[in-house]
């Protein structure tokens, strides 16, 4: 596994202190990755106590569970990585991704959910231990609860504990899912919307347990089933079991949005709180991580520099980033503009907002451009070409690799190869090496 | 001292004497020899299976110093030293080392394995390094028992630090108090100790009591968790001690543990009968039970909201607001209760609870809707929706591989995933058709060949796998399979392709297309599927034939009699007219399509023509071709289906167990004929019900092996499902697949695999089992009385809980085909039973909410006859009697 040593180091825990009605969630900021480690983030009062303090434990809930354990895995040697907090202009949002890769969850508290009273806008990681998770299941809906991200924060609640250090050895799949399911959501199409009650009767059918089985959630008369065969309208769902966090926050829902990328089979359950939401996404398998998806590697093969640099240049925390808008600035066709945000997003510069369907601006706390350069398929196809396997005739290539020669060609608007990863996936996720050699091929010799 | 000298010396020297040189030793001198004594300790100490020839040492021991006089603590992190010395002990090396590490390496240790604790504990008894406080020093606590090397406890710091540590550790895995005290005598448990000590006076009951909610509120784990409230129940904490530490429960029930919840519950119960909680604080806390998926909590919850407005009158309307909460839950009963509590308290005169109601109307169970509705002033809300039928009405044309290319790709594609019998069918018709073509580009072939090798030489289970294997390394390198098998045959476990096996016959019908390709034929497939049903159209199997009799080639005989079983029922008349009767295969095929044709001498052919003709009528011709007879081979097979209940003879143990005995024919040769493969000798061994295969594909294959008569194919698959069976990926899936496709014929042995595969354990294949039904149902394929007759001798044998078939047929309703669940019980309930079988309340429950969704009432008689006489108490006779007294019957 290769995986790059993350290291937390917090000038105190965070916590949620003082009385049942009056209460301070003190969020203390990461500050080996901050530049400034007296930064203060957020002063702030949630509005909706209960509704932000559930969904707040649900994403560290999600941070800290582990879906899929590889046979050859001890589960006791992995540790758990802190959630992102984004503090933007108009909404302060709370990211995380389960150690097994294969589910994100995101809390977006937009200005109605909070009384602001400072902000600075900024990316970090906070620290979020099991007893302040138990502690934010037990904030009442009447109680006071402010919120605090940064040094101020801390300054109320510290009690003169020791510096809190963490070092924590983040594989690289961990790394690239959070920038890859970011491409997979913006490809993302509404399937359905439950009620209330309907999402709370959903949620409660779903195994406790863990349930690897593959269902097709489809409404019927407004009502959510589980079927074991795919029907019109349906969503794929495995390993159901995931969606078990949305469980303590059902009932505070106006609504549960569902999402689907077609081409993924991942899914998103956006619980809409009317002044907040919570967005979990799911990879189609709970062993499968996001980062091998490869939605981007065309891309990042054949990337035009300039452009994304130009896109790169005109953020500025936007909370929507408007690509009409966008392209009218940098005088870059509306296609380039949006071709640029998902390689930023490849490199954690940008997340995407599914009910706005948008990105917006915000840049994760880790090293994603040297990340992104280590996809294993990118370097295989370069060793491939550098090596001269691609013989390419008429748009038909052979590539010799590995005691065998693949033949890539055209098949409609992409590229069809004779490699088993081709045979069992399709054009699912993202282009094989060979493929991706001759998309090389052909920028350079363009 | 050079490095072999020094390996030389440890080898041969005891762990004193190299302790003492190592301790006159500077660390940079030893330091330069640690890479060789690593090596020399992973050859001779870390190895658990020590192999003949490695390096010999006089003394282990001696290594194991060795290593820790020369290496750096990130090494030592590295190699987990599990094996410390013991003479002299781990305190004396390290004190005559002196090495700078030793604080944080007693830690790593302990982390690494808390077991260690009491060989490490020697280490700070003797002022080495300070007592350590980490977590995993607490694990140890719990895993050993004590942290001294003498098996005793600091009792000072036992009773001051360590044991407060406890309510603040969860632990882990086999490290945890839960975990610790679940597999000793409940003499020794933690548990037991802590209220010894708390007895004896030596520590707080109070701080205990307080340390236990602590821990509950620390968001651990549900199995961990339940130690403490556990530990906390059995302090039996007094009223008064309940009453000062009310909050802690009211906010424990918002706990995400159930059984913490359930603690809580029953704490704020007895508080609030000695009324020491305030009314409105006990409103408030009580939102999230009124959710709970446990009933008992539920109930608990409503309990203690109407007791709050009992004492507080003026909170009525909020207690009834809060009450709605409740109608969340699906149980009928429980909705009903809390409808009761709102009416008591006033709701259904409020706007906001009423609207608040209403919400829960479009999901509430049948029997409450009416009243739900009425109290919160909407209209009842029905839907007609149903479940969109996915199995399509007409079979659709099956497209072949168009050229070379495609044959390529299809057949790649099926060496990754064999899910889909039409595509391995379908690759097999493009090797058939442009195999030989592709043989002429070596190149091209090369990932072909590269990956059917690679799949060759990694069997599994799956005995599809290595037949396309096998077929892709023959046609892309000419490997002759019989070199192939003898490679695989000096591996046993591929019992599984023997003779009369579906792989072989996989196989061997694969061999016959690949010795046409060799000779640089490209003919058609015999037996490729027409069309998604699975069969063969009469008319394509004529002109297919054509093709072989205006080549000069004769059909491979494996392929033509899978070609026969696979005959569509339609347009044979027609398809009849075409065909000459020049060769023995031509006149099968005629025979088959209906002629009255004098058979030929060649047993399987004719078996497998005569298993095409329709109707199945006994032809004495074709069964005396065969000594003895066997079935389905000129003799239509007839069984039986017998299910009984085993009784285990060690115990109150019992399952069920079920034939379906050939009851009119004796032999039972698979290989002999086709049409007889599914009717192995019952050899009584455990796996005998697992002849299709034990993996989805290969049972997804056998499926099309006579897709127009599935009835042999649901005997295997009713011997083959173990019911309390859970599997990640279950092969019986694979004989549902029939089922899903269009023509399907449902008979007895259909509706019984139905019946069977809804009880069985496996939600995968019940949820399948389910769709398969409602399907059906919803396009008339299914029969109420054969399904029912099923039901109802599963039911009187009482080997499996009644609920699980509750629990189908209520998914079955819930698709749209709540008629055919209806009608199905009520036709089960035909039985005077002596015993009324388990879970029987729930069945009666499901066939009134289906009773008063459909607006109608039990009218059968019989039924009505079982329900007056059925015993038992309970949620039996309360169905029973409202049942019989909807049908006007009192």
């Amino acid at each position: 596994m290769v995986a790059i040593a993350q290291s937390y180091s917090y000038s105190t825990a965070s916590a949620l202190r003082g009385t049942v009605g009056n209460q301070v969630l003190a969020l203390a900021c990461d500050t080996a990755s901050s530049q400034d480690p007296n930064r203060n983030f957020l002063t702030a009062r949630a509005l909706y106590p209960d509704v932000t303090a559930r969904s707040l434990r649900a994403v560290s809930e999600i941070v800290g569970s582990r879906f899929y354990v590889p046979p050859s895995m001890l589960a006791r040697i992995l540790r758990e990585a802190d959630p992102v907090a984004t503090v933007s202009p108009g909404a302060v949002r709370f990211e995380g991704f389960s150690a097994c890769c294969s589910a994100y969850i995101r809390l977006d508290l937009g200005d109605a959910a909070l009384d602001v009273s400072h902000r600075q806008n900024g990316t970090t990681n906070v620290d979020f231990g099991a007893e302040l998770r138990g502690a934010l299941a037990t904030v009442a809906k009447d109680a006071l609860l402010d919120l605090g991200i940064g040094s101020d924060a801390v300054a109320v609640v510290h009690d003169g504990k020791a510096i809190v250090e963490k070092k924590v050895p983040l594989p690289l799949r961990w790394i690239k899912g959070f920038a890859e399911v970011q491409i997979i959501m913006s490809g993302m199409t509404p399937a359905f919307r439950l009620s209330r009650v309907a999402a709370q009767r959903f949620l409660r059918t779903l195994p406790r347990s863990k349930d690897d089985t593959l269902h097709w959630v489809s409404v019927l008369g407004g009502v959510a089933r589980l079927s074991a065969r795919e029907g019109p309208g349906a969503v794929p769902l495995r390993g159901g079991h995931r969606l078990r966090v949305l469980d303590t926050v059902a009932a505070k829902v106006d609504g549960l949005d569902v999402f689907v990328n077609a081409d993924t089979g991942a899914t998103a359950w956006v619980m809409d709180f009317g002044t907040q939401r919570l967005t979990l996404v799911l990879n189609v398998d709970p062993w499968r991580g996001f980062s091998g998806d490869g939605g981007l590697l065309t891309q990042l093969a054949t990337s035009d520099g300039a452009a994304t640099a130009a896109v790169r240049a005109q953020l500025n925390w936007q909370d929507r980033i408007d690509v009409t808008a966008m392209a009218e600035t940098t005088g870059l066709p509306q296609p380039a503009v949006r071709s640029a945000l998902a390689e930023l997003a490849a490199i954690g510069l940008v997340g995407f907002d599914l009910v706005t369907n948008a990105y917006f601006h915000r840049v994760l706390p880790f090293d994603l451009e040297r990340v992104t350069s280590l996809n294993p398929r990118l370097k295989a196809a370069e060793k491939l070409l550098a090596k001269g396997a691609v013989q390419l005739v008429d748009d038909v290539a052979d590539i010799a690799s590995e005691g065998a020669t693949h033949r890539v060609q055209r098949d409609g608007d992409a590229w069809r190869c004779t490699c088993p990863w081709y045979a069992k996936n399709g054009q699912q996720r993202g282009p094989c090496k060979h493929v991706l050699a001759v998309e090389m091929f052909l920028e350079q010799h363009a | 001292m050079t490095e072999a000298d020094f390996i030389q010396f440890i080898s041969t020297n005891t762990a004193e004497t190299v302790l003492q040189h190592m301790a006159k030793t500077p660390k940079a001198d030893r330091r330069k020899h640690a890479k060789a004594v690593m090596r020399l300790f992973k050859a001779t100490v870390w190895v658990f299976h020590k192999e003949p020839g490695r390096p010999k040492v006089a003394d282990e021991g001696a290594v194991v110093i060795a290593v820790l006089a020369t290496a750096s603590l990130s090494e030592l992190k590295a190699i987990k030293l599990w094996r410390l010395p013991e003479r002299p002990r781990i305190d004396e090396v390290l004190r005559a080392l002196q090495p700078d590490w030793i604080e944080e390496w007693v830690l790593d240790l302990i982390e690494d394995n808390p077991h260690r604790i009491q060989r490490v504990a020697l280490i700070w008894e003797n002022g080495l390094c300070p007592r350590p406080t980490s977590d995993a020093f607490i694990m140890g606590y719990y895993a050993r028992g004590f942290v001294r090397s003498n098996d005793e406890i600091d009792e000072d710091v036992f009773f001051s630090q360590d044991v407060w540590r406890f309510f603040e550790v969860e632990g882990g895995g086999e490290f945890s108090l839960a975990a610790c005290d679940k597999y000793v005598s409940p003499t020794s448990t933690w548990a037991h100790r802590l209220l010894t000590y708390a007895e004896a006076g030596k520590l707080d009951r109070g701080r205990l009591l307080d340390a236990a909610l602590d821990a509950l509120d620390r968001d651990f784990g549900q199995f961990v968790a339940g130690w403490y409230s556990r530990f906390h129940t059995s302090l039996k904490p007094t009223p008064e001690e309940i009453a000062v530490r009310v909050p802690r429960y009211l906010r424990l029930l918002s706990s995400a543990v159930p059984p913490t919840v359930s603690f809580a519950i029953k704490a704020v119960q007895a508080a609030e009968k000695a009324q020491a909680v305030a009314p409105a604080a006990l409103l408030d806390a009580l939102e999230p039970t009124l959710q709970a998926r446990a009933k008992g909590t539920v109930t608990a919850g409503l309990r203690l909201l109407a007791s709050g407005a009992k004492r507080d009158p003026s909170l009525s309307i909020r207690a009834a607001q809060i009450a709605t909460l409740a109608l969340v839950n699906e149980d009928a009963g429980l909705q009903d209760k809390a409808l009761d509590l709102i009416e008591k308290l006033g709701g259904a005169e409020d706007p906001a609870v009423r609207s608040a109601v209403a919400e829960y109307v479009p999901l509430a169970a049948p029997s409450v809707q009416a009243r739900m509705a009425a109290l919160s002033g909407v209209q009842r809300g029905k839907t007609d929706d149903v479940m969109p039928i996915r199995q399509p009405a007409e079979a659709t044309a099956i497209a072949p591989v168009a050229d070379a290319d495609e044959a390529r790709a299809v057949f790649l594609s099926v060496l990754e995933n064999r899910r889909d019998p039409f595509a391995i069918e379908r690759a097999m018709d493009g090797v058939a058709l442009f195999g030989a073509a592709l043989r002429t580009d070596a190149k091209a072939l090369s990932p072909l060949k590269k990956r059917a090798r690679q799949l060759f030489n990694t069997p599994n289970d799956s005995v599809v796998r290595l037949a396309m294997a096998v077929t892709g390394c023959d046609l892309a390198d000419g490997t002759q399979q019989h070199t192939l098998w003898q490679e695989l045959d000096k591996d046993s476990s591929h019992s599984m392709l023997s003779s009369g096996s579906f792989g072989r016959l996989l196989v061997d019908r694969n061999a016959e297309i690949l010795a046409r390709v060799m000779d640089g034929h490209a003919m058609p497939m015999l037996s490729m599927p027409s069309d998604t049903s699975g069969c063969i159209a009469a008319g394509d199997l004529v002109s297919r034939l054509a093709v072989y009799r205006d080549n000069g080639v004769a059909p491979g005989p494996v392929d033509l009699q899978l070609a026969l079983v696979r005959l569509a029922h339609g347009n044979r008349k027609e398809a009849l007219a075409n065909l000459s009767d020049q060769t023995e295969a031509e006149r099968a095929v005629m025979y088959a399509l209906g002629a009255d044709v004098t058979p030929g001498n060649d047993p399987p052919l004719w078996a497998a023509a005569w298993a095409a003709r329709q109707p199945a009528e006994a032809d004495s011709r074709i069964a005396a071709l065969f000594k003895p007879n066997l079935p389905d081979c000129g003799i239509p097979a007839q069984v039986s289906l017998k299910a009984w209940r085993q009784d285990s003879d060690s115990g109150p143990y019992y399952w069920p167990r079920i034939a379906i005995p050939v009851v009119n024919v004796d032999g039972a040769d698979t290989a002999a004929a086709l049409p007889a493969i599914f009717y192995p000798r019952d050899t009584n061994y455990y796996f005998s019900g697992r002849h299709c295969g034990v993996v989805f594909e290969d049972v997804a294959w056998a499926s099309l092996v006579r897709p127009g008569w599935q009835e042999p194919f649901f005997r295997q698959a009713i011997l083959a499902l173990e019911t309390d069976e859970k599997l990640s990926d279950h092969y019986c899936l694979g004989f549902l697949e029939p089922f899903f496709r269009p023509g399907i014929t449902v008979g007895p042995l259909g509706h019984a695999t139905l019946v069977y595969y809804l009880a069985s354990l496996d939600k995968s294949v019940t949820a399948l089992t389910s769709d398969a039904i409602a399907e059906l149902a919803l396009i008339g394929k299914l029969d109420v009385g054969s399904f029912s007759d099923v039901l109802k001798q599963f039911l009187m044998i009482d080997a499996l809980p009644t609920g699980r078939w509750t629990k189908g047929l209520a998914a079955v309703a819930q698709a749209g085909a709540g008629d055919f669940s209806r009608q199905v019980i009520l036709e089960a309930l035909g039985f005077s039973p002596d015993k009324t079988p388990r879970d029987m309340g729930g069945m009666l429950e499901l066939l009134y909410e289906l009773h008063i969704s459909s607006n109608t009432v039990p009218d059968r008689p019989e039924t009505l006859a079982c329900l007056k006489t059925m015993p038992g108490g309970g949620k039996v006779a309360k169905f029973a009697g409202k049942l019989i007294k909807m049908a006007g019957q009192t």
